[in-house]
């Protein structure tokens, strides 16, 4: 063998091994259980079911500035330590609250079952919303006292299973013109038209948008907010905590002149935590029958209205005709499904965990450390793709809550509306 | 950053370092190899070429069984510039610009007041890269000859897009359908680019300075696509096939 052909092997020899070699460089695929069907038999691997699911479809992790990986630091070895030592309620509930707090997608709430006690724990760390509810009643009667109030219908839900609602009209700017008002508790208004809704539950909604051939999602027909004689319209939606993303377009849509480009939304797409899809405008298009004339709208929000009921707020607030008037919305604009089966089998993001834990407060394995996160599945964003999640929508004219003036029989929130819409300041 | 120097300074050791090896090119040559019109020892060789390139992603899907990475085809083109100390052996580097692409798609079933209904979604990444290989050349035969390439590249994740189609989410369209430029994230997106080459190519001469080249190239991406966020990370790296036909010119 000549020299030349000893180092021509060599270097093809070594240059095979050094590329070999290298080849082994790839790091390995991430192997990890879904969340979502994760059976638990300690606190330890509860915990790291609930931490692992929240770092891979966590929608938020854009914004968030919670460290993840410091909060598994410091709580992996506690969770060991119930393990060997046991643990109390309180010590138990108050850990977990450690671990999310700060995250901040503010419909969070962790379902957790301890198989040790055969009890669920409801832990929630955004902020626990005022407590409103009686003065809620208050504001409709305190409406149903204003001075030339016509056509006063409500339906108030005492079986838990339709949205209450509220529709009179009011006088407008000028004689024999009219502001519609509309209020309603939840956006779950498809209730209303199931076949075992009482027909009186759908009367407020049918005297604002009209009759329809079905059901209100037709859009505006022969309601009073069409007529000539109604020249305003305000939508109260005080205390109203969301529900059905999909009821904003027909419930806004109808009210709008020509399709309307709100926002974005996206939602993860990969296991790592910057992976996302691409942003999806978020449109309105107006029913067939819409409202053919733009009228101006004023939006009553308080802090207890969330979700839907933000986002339905800053829309009516974005809309050339909208002023929102009230106080700052809670800041929960995420929107979700915690139908497991139709959104995280299938985006693998948002809820997951054990949906009876979450929906009959048993789990589906008794003995199982069983979990249910429910948290948002979809971003949404305005369109200058600015996040309100934990800020909330800001009123154009700031009304804050007065109890007290509410207890007198004043609602300074409506009476600003009333005043707005009948001087245009 | 100190792997990818690492790595640099490996292929720089496997070519440059072999010519240090090298006493002049010249004086090695023999009355047998000096006969050879598509031999040039001792001359640097210019050439041009452009082909298919066959991308494929590898990343881990772990539990999301809907998930697939689909290879995309597309096409690439470049040149390269080689030194020949031996007649055997030469050092080859270049400037190519390689779509590395893929396709992701989620196809499932779901099942809503016991009617099945079929999701399906799917999204095209197309991502440019600038990639300089760095390889040995090592070849044989009389006139025709036959190569083995083997080295490393490095590259920049230069630019990239999204298009795809998807059920609208909260829209009211029936389908949504999208095709935008990518948004690189500084902390997230590492657009550094570095691999392992290696290939098998002929060359055909033409005339005593011109010839053809077919190649065919294996782009083994080793650094990740994406800057490690968290304890838990999922790589992704590229993996390229090229055909490539062109032609050279030796100066």
């Amino acid at each position: 063998m000549t020299h030349r052909n000893f180092s021509s092997a060599r270097l093809i020899t070594c240059s095979i091994i050094t590329l070999i070699l290298f080849s082994s460089c790839r790091k390995e695929k991430l192997d990890i259980q879904s969340p979502n069907n994760r059976r638990c038999s300690t606190y330890l691997e509860q915990f790291e079911a609930i931490w692992e699911g929240l770092d891979h479809t966590y929608v938020m992790w854009d914004t968030d500035t919670v460290d993840w990986d410091a909060r598994y630091e410091k709580y992996r070895p506690i969770f060991a330590s119930f393990d060997a030592n046991g643990v109390d309620s309180a010590t138990y509930v108050n850990t977990w609250k450690g671990v999310i707090n700060g995250l901040l997608d503010h419909h969070m709430t962790l379902f957790l079952w301890n198989p040790s006690e055969g009890h669920k724990y409801l832990i929630k760390m955004a902020p626990h919303l005022p407590s409103r509810v009686t003065k809620y009643a208050t504001q409709v009667e305190i409406l149903k006292r204003q001075s030339g109030i016509s056509n006063f219908i409500e339906y108030s839900d005492t079986t838990g299973k339709y949205v209450s609602s509220v529709f009179c009209l009011l006088p407008g700017k000028s004689t024999g013109k009219h502001i519609a008002y509309l209020r309603l508790s939840e956006f779950n208004m498809s209730t209303l038209f199931d076949k075992s809704a009482p027909a009186d539950a759908r009367a407020p909604f049918r005297a604002f948008y009209g009759d329809g051939d079905t059901a209100w999602f037709t859009g505006v027909t022969n309601g009073a907010v069409g007529k000539s004689d109604v020249e305003s319209i305000i939508i109260d939606l005080r205390g109203n905590p969301g529900g059905s993303v999909s009821e904003i377009s027909p419930f806004i849509g109808s009210l709008l002149q020509n399709m309307f480009h709100w926002g974005y939304t996206r939602y993860k797409q990969g296991l790592n935590r910057m992976d996302y899809t691409v942003w999806e405008p978020l449109e309105f298009e107006c029913p067939r029958s819409h409202l053919k004339e733009a009228k101006p709208i004023v939006v009553l929000s308080d802090a207890n209205s969330v979700s839907c009921a933000e986002l339905s707020t800053y829309i009516l607030k974005t809309i050339p005709n909208g002023t929102f008037i009230g106080e700052s919305t809670y800041g929960g604009t995420c929107a979700l499904s915690p139908n497991t089966d139709v959104t995280f089998n299938l985006f693998y993001t948002g809820c997951f965990g054990d949906q009876q834990l979450y929906e009959k407060n048993k789990p589906t394995h008794p003995e199982d450390f069983s979990y249910f996160m429910y948290s948002g599945t979809y971003q949404v964003v305005t369109t200058e793709y600015k996040s309100l999640e934990g800020v909330g929508v800001t009123p154009d004219i700031e009304v804050p809550y007065n109890d007290s003036e509410l207890s007198a029989g004043v609602d300074s929130q409506l009476n600003r509306a009333l005043q707005y819409l009948r001087t245009g300041k | 950053m100190k792997k990818n120097f690492l790595l640099l300074l490996t292929f720089l050791a496997l070519g440059f370092g072999l010519t240090a090896q090298t006493s002049t090119p010249q004086m090695q040559q023999t009355a047998g190899e000096e006969s050879d019109v598509f031999s040039p020892v001792g001359r640097w060789t210019l050439g041009v070429d452009a082909g298919l390139v066959f991308n494929t992603l590898d990343a881990g899907t772990a539990y999301m069984k809907n998930y697939t990475y689909m290879p995309r085809l597309s096409f690439s083109y470049g040149f390269n510039l080689r030194y020949q100390p031996y007649k055997w052996l030469a050092l080859r580097t270049g400037l190519y610009y390689i779509p590395k692409d893929y396709v992701l798609m989620q196809v499932d079933s779901i099942t809503i007041n016991d009617k099945i209904e079929v999701f399906a979604r799917g999204e095209m990444a197309q991502n440019g890269y600038l990639n300089v290989p760095f390889m040995a050349d090592l070849s044989i035969g009389k006139k025709v000859r036959y190569h083995l390439f083997l080295g490393g590249y490095m590259g920049y994740w230069l630019n990239g897009s999204r298009s795809g189609g998807a059920l609208p989410l909260m829209s009211v369209r029936d389908s949504y359908e999208y095709s935008e430029p990518y948004t690189f994230d500084k902390s997230r997106d590492n657009r550094f680019d570095a691999g392992l080459t290696y290939g098998l190519g002929i060359s055909i001469p033409c005339s005593k300075r011109v010839g053809i080249d077919v190649n065919m190239h294996w782009y083994y991406g080793l650094t990740d696509l994406q800057k490690r966020l968290s304890r838990q990370h999922n790589p992704q790296y590229n993996t390229s096939f090229l055909l490539l036909v062109g032609a050279t010119y030796t100066l």
